[in-house]
């Protein structure tokens, strides 16, 4: 009988600790940037801006021969160099938050971060 | 006995776990219609649902692209006849045409010619002559546009339905994600945004609008719920010219120029996705004084309008759900409608 009971104590207990453990994990994560970098519809790396302590940089060359040279900084993220003719990935800048990816239309690239807090996050840019 | 209660209780109580968790998410980048288009939507099938969702906005492309040599606005604009358009050709041209006696002229498919002769659908863009753009628009109006044996042209009149394209796939993708009984999604469509009910909590869609001078920042959000957000300006495509001007896409019909009537950026706020479309485009080229006529007249309309002073034009319908940001925080905001 109290077994029983002592079981059904733990039970719960290992029921709430898991409870608690999905609800930290989540709210770490929340704190998190991530910046998803695609070219051609494929993503070819990413990057956890958070923990980016150095800045440095790297660029992404196409098949026929086009670049974009991407800047990375602890918390931004953006185009600094491309061989576009508009260059409208240079013109955005840095961009830190969900609301805005990089588009390089010419080179079929595409710089877009993910966050989960939705707090002050807008959700979409309209333009 | 009791073991398996317990058992059984600690299943249960799993399970509510389980469900309290974020509902199923699901979300899509693809390049279409000349951009890139961002889909993400909540629930049950939202994978087969965004996957169906694309093919949509890719068969709308393949339809409307006037790039594409096989594509019916290209065999129509080639030919000056399609004897047999599909649903979604003749609602859009119909569409089209209404639209442009409702703006008084501001909105008007017939000007392909003469987006043609700037080269924005091409790479080399250049500045026509004056007497070029005269001829050309002497052919243009939608009273050239004809509804007998489908749809036929008259002379040297070609359309264009890029001003209502991506409102339109917008709305067809939200229909599919519906009928998916999909109840929450957004769909960025290069800037033009689709949303489907609320986000997955029940709160509003927050959406940035543009700064229309400044590349990185906003001049505000509107928080919305299932509705579709359009902007138009003068930013998104330009080139400068020899003369070191600057030429943008949006070009006014009566002058066949780029409108410059003192508003550089214009989002329409509504229900249906196409319509916004059509209505952001003609409002930049209304003008502040004209725009404001219209969205007074029209309180079914809602706008918000950013001139070259940097002044907000917003109407009573969304000004309790605009925030502005950044610069325009302390702007007067004119609430019209």
């Amino acid at each position: 009988m109290k077994r029983n009971f002592i079981c059904i104590l733990i039970l719960f207990a290992v029921i709430a600790l898991s409870g608690a453990f999905i609800v930290y994990t989540q709210s770490k994560k929340a704190d998190s940037l991530t910046a998803y970098i695609y070219s051609n519809d494929v993503l070819i790396r990413t990057i956890d801006l958070t923990s980016t302590d150095e800045p440095y940089s790297f660029t992404v060359t196409t098949d026929n021969g086009e670049y974009n040279t991407v800047f990375v900084r602890q918390g931004e993220i953006a185009v600094v160099e491309a061989s576009c003719p508009d260059e409208i990935c240079v013109k955005t800048g840095f961009i830190h938050s969900s609301a805005l990816p990089i588009v390089c239309l010419p080179n079929k690239l595409s710089i877009e971060i993910r966050s989960e807090k939705s707090e002050e996050d807008i959700d979409a840019v309209a333009q | 006995m009791k073991i398996k209660f317990a058992l059984i209780a600690a299943m249960i109580v799993t399970l509510i776990l389980c469900s309290c968790s974020q509902p199923e998410e699901y979300s899509m980048d693809i390049f279409a219609m000349d951009t890139y288009m961002s889909l993400m939507a909540y629930g049950r099938n939202s994978e087969k649902a965004l996957e169906e969702a694309a093919e949509e906005i890719e068969k709308t492309e393949e339809l409307l692209s006037v790039t594409r040599p096989d594509s019916e606005i290209s065999q129509l604009n080639e030919n000056g006849f399609l004897e047999n358009p599909s649903d979604d050709m003749l609602y859009l041209v119909k569409t089209g045409v209404e639209l442009n006696g409702e703006v008084d002229g501001a909105f008007d498919i017939t000007l392909y010619p003469v987006i043609q002769a700037w080269g924005f659908t091409t790479e080399s863009k250049n500045i026509p002559t004056e007497e070029t753009l005269v001829g050309l628009l002497s052919d243009t109006g939608v009273a050239r546009v004809h509804f007998e044996n489908g749809i036929t042209l008259d002379d040297n009149t070609k359309v264009d339905l890029g001003g209502i394209a991506k409102g339109y796939a917008g709305k067809k993708a939200a229909d599919i994600l519906k009928q998916y009984g999909i109840t929450s999604a957004l769909l960025n469509m290069g800037g033009n945004i689709q949303t489907i009910g609320a986000k997955p909590d029940g709160s509003s869609w927050k959406i940035g609008i543009k700064d229309p001078q400044n590349e990185s920042s906003l001049v505000g959000s509107v928080e919305i719920i299932d509705k579709a957000v359009v902007t138009s300006g003068g930013y998104e495509r330009f080139f400068i010219g020899d003369d070191g001007k600057r030429y943008h896409h949006i070009i006014d019909p009566k002058t066949g120029k780029p409108a410059e009537n003192g508003i550089i950026s214009a989002t329409v706020i509504g229900d249906d996705g196409t319509l916004c479309d059509a209505l952001s485009t003609s409002l930049y080229i209304m003008g502040t004084e004209k725009a404001s006529e219209y969205l007074n007249a029209h309180s079914e309309t809602n706008a918000i309008l950013v001139t070259e002073d940097r002044t907000l034009y917003i109407t009573r319908g969304i000004e309790p759900v605009f925030k502005p940001l950044n610069e325009y925080i302390n702007t007067t905001i004119n609430v019209i409608g």
